[in-house]
């Protein structure tokens, strides 16, 4: 189990965490090619789309030929896809390699894929827990390599930054040595096709309320996180706000998603996600009804930073609770999927009733409310076993 | 050799405070505010 999670934890660090300060690259890029914001966001916006819609895909690989090589080939896409935006000088070659290849290495290196091998490797008991290990681990990846890729654009250069992470990108290549699976035998009397297990999961009721569910996680931490730099500024609170509210966020996140992992050892994690939601719910309400001010937003940014991947563990736990681990990378894979098509939302309707209203305000209370509907629609979970009939011997 | 559990989570505290310290420094905290206020 320890080589398992060592391994698995230190490859959500680096895929998890080199993606998540591609923002600091929209300034340097765009001024140096000559291209407009929107070429860059549309490129990172198909990366959240192409890392949902390849991740069933990727999963389904993992789950029936090993993690291993899923993780060897997203390595290798991801270090291309970094090299080709370094060198892309058109916005379609911008686009193939940031949007389209990143979100292809992203299915291929993140959660679902080594939440696969720990839902197999590592006994029921500590699952959650060890789910719970490994969402921290990528929550520390993002806290951290935001501060190193600034630092490294402001020593090295944009694309200098961008080849280093592409190095650092097929460091996952030998941690993928450690999550080797044995061959797999068929559980006596218990075989599955791919094509049953995705029927039996979309017909199960409780997948699709964790579908639902995990949509509306993607739409709030995508747009408070796209767009909350733009409320502050708005609101005539210095670019500084802004960054200690990042830190405060990766920081808690950190705590949050190890503690809602160790929870769900003990308690119902319908309840814990029920919960998760709720609390998004209230603290969404409170800082929008309370003076804006820096001590405002960074109570805020804590609470909402403790919060954010903590659905992850839960999530993907009751996954492999309810129906095995069999294919628990491909269905994890399309519960992640709904999260990124809520993402797309988040970030694209903030924008757009931004435009139309001039204002945050109708988006902040469209979080709230799809909290609340989170909050009520993973109460009716089941969270025991889908029992299948025993092939005769 | 086993990892004494408090030496482990001293470590991991540790870190989480360096990665923090690191956003507060000054120039860097300047420089990231700016690249992220260009975003907008």
């Amino acid at each position: 189990m320890k080589q398992v999670l060592l391994c698995g934890a230190a490859i959500v660090t680096l895929s998890m965490g080199i993606r998540h300060g591609f923002g600091l690259w929209l300034q340097p890029i765009t001024m140096d090619r000559g291209w407009t914001r929107e070429t860059f966001a549309f490129a990172l916006a198909v990366q959240n789309l192409a890392w949902g819609l390849a991740g069933p895909f990727a999963g389904m690989l993992a789950d029936k030929f090993g993690a291993f090589r899923v993780l060897v080939v997203g390595s290798v896409l991801y270090a291309l896809g970094l090299v080709v935006m370094a060198l892309a000088t058109s916005g379609a070659a911008f686009l193939g390699g940031a949007g389209l290849l990143l979100g292809m290495a992203q299915s291929g290196t993140t959660y679902a894929i080594v939440y696969g091998v720990i839902a197999r490797q590592v006994a029921p008991e500590r699952r959650s827990w060890a789910m719970g290990v490994a969402a921290a681990a990528g929550s520390f990846g993002q806290f951290l390599m935001v501060p190193v890729e600034n630092g490294l654009i402001g020593g090295w250069g944009w694309q200098n930054a961008l080849f280093v992470l592409a190095c650092l990108a097929l460091v996952i290549i030998p941690l993928a040595w450690g999550l080797r699976e044995p061959a797999k035998a068929t559980a006596t009397g218990i075989t599955q096709s791919v094509g049953a297990a995705l029927r039996e999961a979309f017909a199960y009721p409780s997948f699709r309320l964790l579908m639902a569910g995990y949509f509306v996680c993607g739409f709030q931490v995508v747009f408070i996180g796209v767009h909350m730099p733009s409320y502050l500024k708005d609101h005539g609170l210095s670019p500084q706000v802004a960054t200690i509210a990042l830190a405060l966020i990766g920081l808690f996140n950190v705590f949050g998603t190890y503690a809602a992992g160790t929870l769900g050892q003990h308690m119902p994690k319908r309840y814990i996600l029920s919960t998760i939601y709720a609390l998004r719910s209230v603290a969404i309400v409170i800082f929008i009804s309370v003076p804006l001010t820096p001590w405002s937003v960074y109570v805020f940014a804590a609470v909402m930073g403790f919060l954010w991947l903590s659905t992850v563990p839960p999530t993907n736990a009751l996954v492999a609770q309810i129906f095995g681990v069999q294919y628990m990378s491909m269905l994890g894979g399309f519960v992640f999927l709904s999260h990124q098509v809520g993402s797309f939302m988040g970030a694209w309707l903030g924008g757009k009733l931004y435009d139309a209203t001039g204002s945050y305000d109708v988006v902040w209370w469209l979080a709230v409310a799809l909290g609340v509907f989170a909050a009520l629609i993973n109460l009716p979970v089941r969270e025991t076993a889908i029992v299948r009939p025993v092939l005769a011997a | 050799m086993k990892v004494p559990r408090t030496f482990a989570w001293a470590a991991a505290l540790a870190a989480l405070a360096g990665v923090f310290v690191a956003y507060l420094n000054p120039h860097a905290m300047v420089d990231l505010a700016n690249r992220v206020w260009a975003c907008f």
